[in-house]
């Protein structure tokens, strides 16, 4: 046995001997609302009818209820759906007022999910909150979506509606600030800036190294300023042929901070020497119109089609002109 | 009583026409500015792509939206949802009849602005010939069928969803409308599908038909517009009317001279009262150009409300 066999022969060993959760102890947790189906690229037949097979993963803005499914990991393409019966963490819905309601997960048998009531428009947090203690250090994962109820149709929109907000109780959370502008259908999309603050029980949080990885799994590891804040540019990872190309591709990011600390103490009979808080929030993210729409084709056209016309009425007109000619009656004939 | 009808039938029109009209371009565009929401069932071009400034929408399009609603939903509890918004637009559209188009429509606005433009740099105007005109009107009822059946066919799985408002893709109001409240993205071609590329382009090549054709022809647009054709459908139901007394008419032609598009019965019929043909906008300008007393008259549920007379003839030909 040389020693290329060896190290896999105990790495196969210890593979077999730890418990499932420590392997990936490290790896993070995370909400989305994307369905646990195989994701099909967009087909010619997409592209041509203009609709995303990744949109139907999703339930629609308008829906009444979603369901949201939690993933273990950090690249957002190969992340693995939870069992529900891997799950030790509960999870609570925070609207804008402040109201906390607990939610509770579905069928054990199926991957671990979640249905949201949602009963005004507006955005809503959902947190999954779980707390395991491994190798003396107490690890708190705070898994954090942002769930809009939206629409297009209506007006009117109050500034409330489209607020973000958080949970003061939570020892680490992360917010995407929220464009000023922003819509109950507001996108995210490739080329724009995402700001988010790290919170510590509400409060700001200088010096958090804070991860964004996207679909693709391009990441960038900034930390936090002196106000918490973190900006990212959303960048493009979407390079389809024009055949396959879709405007309404969604593609997820996921952010992360962590922060340790050293405090001791007990959790579920447990002792404990540090503790470990880590949170994610994941999102999405869509083409950006530049990548298809064009001002100058457009603007050039709709002046080519005015310059051409009014050329051809004035030719027109010109042609219809009569030449002035005198017609002499002779009153006396 | 006596002198308030002597003053409305005496009315500078053309004047009283303008402000009206610029009253409902600056409400239906930037109304939503100012909290005002009067649903997606309106009878007029105000854009639904206007979406900060409007008023309210455009019917067009909602029923546009729904009608590629996929089938079973169409034509199961779906279905009285349309039916409601067809109540609603025609309890608006009962109200000014085709007049939405002669005084409220901003695009019809537009071309009379566009065409006051054109008197003052004295280029003068063209005129269709019968055969054009006749032609030309059946275009309108085309569009109207095929912005109805094209979002059926995609409720039905066989058009590209990118066809959803196939009028809308091509209507100027998409582009032009917004641009007056600083969104200036419909100005573009959009790359992203075959159907989305054509219908954008073929809406840039309609708009910039659009700025000529309203140029040098009065009302340019309304002769091709699927709202006329709409409205024509459901005219008779409506409160305000333009009846005609053929027995007082000495079919001097006046009114056919103003008649912005050119239809000829409003000089040439003399039997019928109903006189609203499918182009008419409801403008008035041929009650207002009629010398003969009470021969045009605008009626609202029967009771006469503008009509003809020789004083404000001449009144309004003494006008400096």
């Amino acid at each position: 046995m040389n020693m290329k066999q060896t190290l896999m022969a105990a790495a196969l060993t210890l593979t077999l001997l730890l418990p499932a959760p420590a392997l990936c102890a490290d790896q993070l947790l995370w909400l989305t609302d994307v369905r646990p189906a195989r994701k099909t690229p967009a087909t010619e037949q997409d592209h041509a009818a203009g609709t995303a097979s990744a949109a139907d993963e999703v339930d629609l803005p308008q829906s009444e209820s979603k369901r949201l499914w939690l993933r273990r990991g950090d690249d957002p393409l190969r992340a693995s759906y939870v069992a529900a019966d891997a799950v030790a963490g509960e999870m609570h819905l925070l609207d804008r007022r402040g109201d906390r309601l607990p939610l509770v997960p579905g069928v054990k048998t199926a991957p671990f999910h979640v249905t949201v009531i949602l009963e005004e428009l507006g955005f809503y947090n959902a947190y999954l909150v779980e707390r395991t203690v491994r190798f003396d250090t107490l690890r708190v994962d705070i898994a954090k979506f942002e769930v809009l109820k939206g629409t297009c149709c209506k007006k009117g929109i109050e500034q409330e509606q489209t607020r973000a907000f958080h949970d003061a109780e939570l020892p680490l959370e992360l917010v995407r600030e929220h464009h000023p502008d922003e819509g109950l259908m507001t996108r995210i999309t490739s080329g724009d800036e995402v700001v988010f603050t790290v919170l510590r029980h509400g409060r700001p949080v200088a010096g958090v190294p804070v991860t964004l990885t996207t679909q693709q799994g391009w990441r960038s590891i900034r930390e936090s300023g002196a106000d918490g804040r973190v900006a990212y540019t959303m960048l493009r990872d979407y390079f389809p042929s024009w055949h396959e190309f879709n405007r309404r591709h969604r593609d997820t990011f996921l952010v992360s901070a962590s922060l340790e600390e050293e405090t001791g103490g007990v959790y579920n009979d447990t002792a404990h020497r540090s503790v470990r808080y880590t949170t994610t929030l994941s999102g999405h993210y869509y083409p950006s119109s530049h990548d298809y729409r064009s001002y100058a084709w457009g603007l050039g056209l709709t002046l080519l089609v005015a310059a051409f016309g009014g050329t051809a009425i004035y030719l027109y007109r010109r042609r219809r002109v009569q030449p002035f000619k005198e017609v002499r009656f002779d009153e006396q004939a | 009583m006596s002198r308030l009808k002597d003053a409305v039938n005496g009315v500078d029109l053309n004047r009283f026409r303008f402000w009206l009209q610029l009253a409902f371009f600056v409400f239906l565009v930037y109304g939503g500015f100012f909290a005002v929401e009067l649903g997606n069932q309106l009878p007029t071009f105000s854009c639904g792509y206007n979406s900060e400034g409007r008023a309210g929408m455009c019917y067009l399009m909602s029923l546009q939206h729904q009608l590629a609603w996929p089938w079973p939903k169409l034509f199961g509890v779906a279905a009285l949802t349309v039916a409601t918004g067809l109540g609603v637009f025609l309890l608006w559209f009962a109200v000014l009849n085709k007049a939405w188009c002669g005084f409220a429509c901003p695009l019809g606005t537009l071309q009379d602005w566009i065409t006051a433009l054109r008197r003052r740099l004295g280029v003068r105007y063209s005129r269709y010939t019968q055969g054009q005109f006749r032609r030309l009107t059946t275009i309108k009822y085309l569009l109207l069928a095929l912005a109805l059946l094209l979002p059926l066919g995609i409720g039905g799985g066989m058009l590209s969803k990118d066809l959803r408002t196939p009028f809308c893709d091509i209507c100027p109001a998409r582009m032009i409308i917004p641009t007056f409240t600083g969104n200036f993205s419909h100005w573009t071609i959009d790359f992203s599908t075959k159907t989305a590329m054509a219908m954008s382009a073929l809406g840039l090549i309609v708009t910039g038909l659009f700025f000529i054709g309203a140029f040098v022809k009065k009302r340019f647009f309304c002769f091709f517009c699927p709202m006329s054709a709409l409205h024509y459908l459901f005219s008779r139901l409506a409160l305000l009317r333009l009846r005609k007394d053929g027995a007082k008419c000495t079919r001097c032609g006046d009114c056919y001279r103003v008649c912005d598009m050119e239809i000829r019965e409003i000089a040439d019929e003399v039997d019928r009262p109903q006189i609203m043909m499918d182009d008419c906008t409801l403008c008035l300008k041929c009650v207002a150009s009629c010398p003969e007393e009470g021969a045009l008259k605008a009626t609202f549920a029967g009771i006469p409300i503008f009509e003809s007379t020789e004083r404000g003839f001449v009144k309004r030909m003494n006008k400096p």
